[in-house]
């Protein structure tokens, strides 16, 4: 186990954390930071819409919804190329670039133009279209990117400054949608069917045990080797969404939702992030009742930011992340309560949610009853804490034990 | 001294939020006039040429050379937060730190006017 640990920290750990710092990989993962206000907006119209059932008569808010969380391919688009051009050091380009990957990532949805009326399709522009809103914001990236790279008319001083930006800006622009014109519109190609056709293992596979417990277990996994969750947001994203509005279509067709590897399942319902990645609320809370004065002082600091999902001061000030004694605990969770999950909703005893509410910072056990709709999510949540308050449990006694060795007078004195 | 103009990043700017608010606080107490904004790292590149020091949340050191790199011309000193400040929420511990990154920032400047 030693021999591991040193391995995953000396060799394993310094090997993702460049990984993930290559700008492509950090431009990726940042975008679905830039878009975030938009998908929050767009959850307020769902949490509204959970009010409406009860009050009957209030006015619809869907416009709201369409041109917000509907239109979350385009948006990712666009947050892509905008990312791209910051990770890449050539912010210069990055007006132009995420503008150009915006209206490329129409024209890549294959509109049609009949009588001077456009037929854009919809679902193509919304979460289902998030990997086509990815591959147009890299393909204007990587457009952008080579033309910076040459460097063209850099030393030139025999023309003004504002002509070589024009120029500069222009050639990729031109090139974006020279491409759009030759295979888009002549040649007739949409690449819509076979992102789909593409995508369906990939569904297939995150709808599986082993699938649902892995998109869950990696973040948890890295984040105690010290690299942000956030950056699964690539990965996760793209799936949660697809999966998702094909619940909202059925849902809405009069069928019921069958997709669970969902944001809100996984994250919103903050059962499978209780306290935030790694289920560290039980850890915090076994710290206030510490008998070392220095994890007891950590653990009223961090209580309050658990409550709403956020670990970064327990995971950083325990620290959890590189700690091989709390490591463990951590992975547990991450394998343990996603299976539990999963054989839940496999039961059948919880509904699946087919809402959009993506906001990770509402208190457990209210966020589980919002996202699964039943007060029977409350005995999920409570079977959950204990769970993760009995794994840490062993490993939070040796890691306290260690705390008070090191350190005698760190011992709380009882008084009798 | 002017106002130091300070931004922390993390993801979200939700943790880094707290870190703020609780600088805030202790700059207050100790008379210190500072402006300081948490947002996400993506947003850091639009608030080049508007802050002093900029001070990067510890789970993306991985990327601090980037940023690094985008704050150059600008002058801007990154900062990696140490665990412990950010696990303790510890906004005195911010402070000097910000206040120490733009400080040494200074000298440097005038050891190459100088020069």
């Amino acid at each position: 186990m030693k021999k591991f640990m040193d391995w995953l920290q000396d060799k394993f750990a310094p090997k993702a954390n460049a990984f993930f710092a290559r700008p492509w990989i950090a431009a990726v993962a940042s975008s679905f930071q830039v878009i975030l206000p938009f998908i929050l907006t767009g959850s307020l119209i769902y949490a509204y819409k959970v009010f409406v059932e009860y009050i009957p008569g209030l006015p619809s808010m869907d416009y709201v919804e369409y041109f917000t969380f509907r239109m979350m391919g385009l948006l990712v688009a666009y947050a892509i190329a905008d990312q791209v051009m910051d990770k890449t050091n050539t912010p210069q380009y990055k007006t132009s670039a995420s503008l150009s990957a915006l209206l490329f990532n129409i024209a890549l949805s294959h509109p049609t133009l009949e009588n001077g009326a456009w037929a854009i399709n919809q679902s193509r522009m919304g979460p289902t279209g998030v990997m086509l809103g990815m591959i147009s914001g890299l393909f204007v990236a990587f457009v952008f990117r080579m033309i910076a790279k040459l460097h063209i008319l850099e030393d030139n001083d025999t023309i003004p400054q504002f002509v070589i930006n024009w120029i500069t800006n222009i050639i990729p622009i031109f090139i974006v949608f020279l491409f759009a014109q030759i295979f888009v519109f002549q040649l007739d190609i949409d690449i819509w069917p076979i992102i789909m056709s593409a995508f369906n293992p990939i569904k297939n596979f995150a709808e599986s045990l082993p699938g649902f417990v892995i998109l869950m277990f990696l973040p948890c996994f890295f984040y105690s080797l010290g690299i942000s969750p956030w950056v699964w947001n690539s990965v996760r994203s793209p799936i949660y969404a697809v999966l998702m509005d094909a619940n909202i279509a059925a849902v809405a067709a009069g069928m019921a939702a069958t997709n669970i590897t969902t944001s809100e399942v996984q994250v919103t319902s903050a059962v499978l992030q209780l306290g935030g990645t790694g289920c560290t609320l039980a850890l915090v809370i076994l710290m206030l009742f510490s008998r070392a004065k220095s994890i007891k002082t950590l653990g009223r600091v961090c209580i309050g930011p658990a409550i709403f999902n956020i670990n970064e001061p327990v995971v950083y000030g325990a620290p959890c992340a590189f700690n091989p004694l709390l490591m463990i605990p951590m992975w547990i969770c991450g394998l343990v309560c996603p299976t539990l999950l999963w054989i839940i909703l496999k039961l059948g005893f919880l509904p699946v949610p087919a809402l959009n509410i993506r906001i990770g910072q509402i208190p457990a056990p209210l966020s589980t009853v919002l996202v699964f709709g039943t007060w029977k999510a409350i005995i999920v949540w409570a079977v959950i804490l204990a769970l993760t308050l009995a794994i840490y449990y062993p490993f939070f006694k040796m890691w306290e034990q260690k705390t008070i060795d090191e350190n005698p007078d760190d011992l709380v004195v009882k008084k009798n | 001294m002017d106002n130091i103009r300070i931004l922390i990043c993390c993801a979200a700017g939700y943790s880094s939020g707290l870190l703020a608010q609780k600088t805030k606080k202790a700059a207050n107490t100790r008379g210190i006039a500072i402006n300081i904004d948490a947002r996400s790292e993506s947003q850091a590149e639009s608030f080049m040429g508007k802050i002093d020091v900029m001070l990067l949340a510890p789970h993306y050191a991985n990327i601090f050379e980037q940023f690094k790199a985008m704050a150059e011309p600008y002058g801007v000193p990154v900062v990696v937060i140490p665990h412990r400040v950010y696990g303790l929420i510890d906004g005195n511990s911010l402070l000097d730190l910000a206040i120490e990154a733009v400080n040494s920032k200074e000298s440097e400047k005038e050891e190459k006017e100088t020069q």
